[in-house]
């Protein structure tokens, strides 16, 4: 039975400070070793704005005291900890402040999500990397001025900049699916595009 | 305790200054003289959409939440501002580079938040 970790974003914890998130998978931030890596889960949504906080950063200080500088550690994260487009909110106010901490150490990589699309970047020693998303796509943001605006849903190709969709466990055959549906990402393109779809879905739900 | 109350007059002086004087790099600006610009934020957008500041020039905005905290965050004009639900916040600006800049709200407010932005131009 695989053990699932989850990370939260700001649409499942930004608006009650977690409690309900917490109610359903646990705690927010957390840290937890294993095969000889060292995990941490860090929370820079809970408090509405993008920042991590002080008594986060001391939990991390803390956790991370007892590892040589040398310990292969792995943190996961939900928006960038670096400023990659501050007007479209793709970054963490105290971001510097967490990867003060971090940079002491030489084989320590970030996996955050938030961005919908690839990325790579590099703070010092510390490796960044976002994965594409399942719903829908941001561009480029090196190639856009003004506000951000989700890439444009094409029905034709409904999965296109999308991320991965299935998961084999151990090479086994039998991938695990992911429960969702081209309706799903077609109600949040249209959400992302200004129809407000996903509202009309829910006022008039379907017979 | 003697000497404080010696120079309370001027200190009280001073301080009556500093409010009614806005210091703005090497120019000084009187309270009354600095236009005042009404933003109201309500999930999910800004009203008004857009407006238009001169470079150099100090205004005030004063920012309204008809509903939930907002946030108002802009770093190149160094504001970063909380809206507490139904209140009114206010902040001086001066900018001091001319531009075509977007200002989003930066505290969680619901499904929309992400496109919850306006434009601030400065001449």
């Amino acid at each position: 039975m695989p053990i699932i970790k989850c990370v939260p974003g700001e649409h499942d914890a930004g608006l009650d400070s977690g409690a309900l998130y917490r109610e359903f998978f646990g705690e927010t931030y957390y840290s937890f070793d294993h095969r000889g890596v060292h995990f941490i889960a860090l929370d820079n949504v809970t408090r509405a704005k993008p920042e991590v906080g002080a008594q986060q950063l001391a939990w991390l200080q803390k956790d991370l005291a007892r590892f040589p500088k040398t310990a292969p550690i792995v943190v996961f994260t939900h928006r960038p900890l670096f400023d990659l487009r501050p007007d479209w909110e793709w970054f963490t106010s105290d971001g510097d402040d967490v990867m003060n901490v971090l940079s002491a150490y030489e084989n320590l990589t970030v996996l955050y999500g938030h961005i919908h699309r690839d990325d790579e970047h590099q703070t010092g020693p510390v490796h960044h990397y976002a994965a594409r998303s399942l719903i829908f796509a941001f561009p480029d943001p090196s190639g856009v001025a003004g506000p951000r605006k989700a890439v444009p849903f094409d029905k034709d190709h409904p999965f296109k900049n999308l991320g991965i969709r299935t998961v084999s466990f151990h090479g086994k055959s039998e991938p695990a699916s992911m429960p969702l549906s081209i309706q799903d990402v077609e109600l949040t393109a249209r959400e992302f595009q200004g129809s407000n779809g996903v509202h009309q879905f829910l006022k008039e739900p379907a017979v | 305790m003697y000497r404080v109350k010696q120079f309370a007059p001027a200190i009280i002086f001073a301080l009556g200054l500093s409010t009614s004087l806005l210091f703005t790099g090497t120019t000084r600006v009187r309270a009354e003289d600095v236009p005042v610009i009404d933003i109201t934020a309500k999930r999910f957008a800004f009203s008004p959409e857009k407006i238009t500041l001169k470079k150099g020039q100090t205004v005030k905005l004063r920012l309204h939440s008809q509903d939930v905290t907002h946030g108002f965050f802009l770093r190149p004009l160094k504001l970063d501002e909380e809206i507490p639900a139904g209140q009114t916040v206010e902040v001086s600006v001066t900018p001091q580079a001319s531009g075509t800049f977007t200002t989003i709200c930066d505290h969680f407010c619901g499904a929309n938040h992400g496109n919850m932005n306006m434009t601030i131009v400065v001449e």
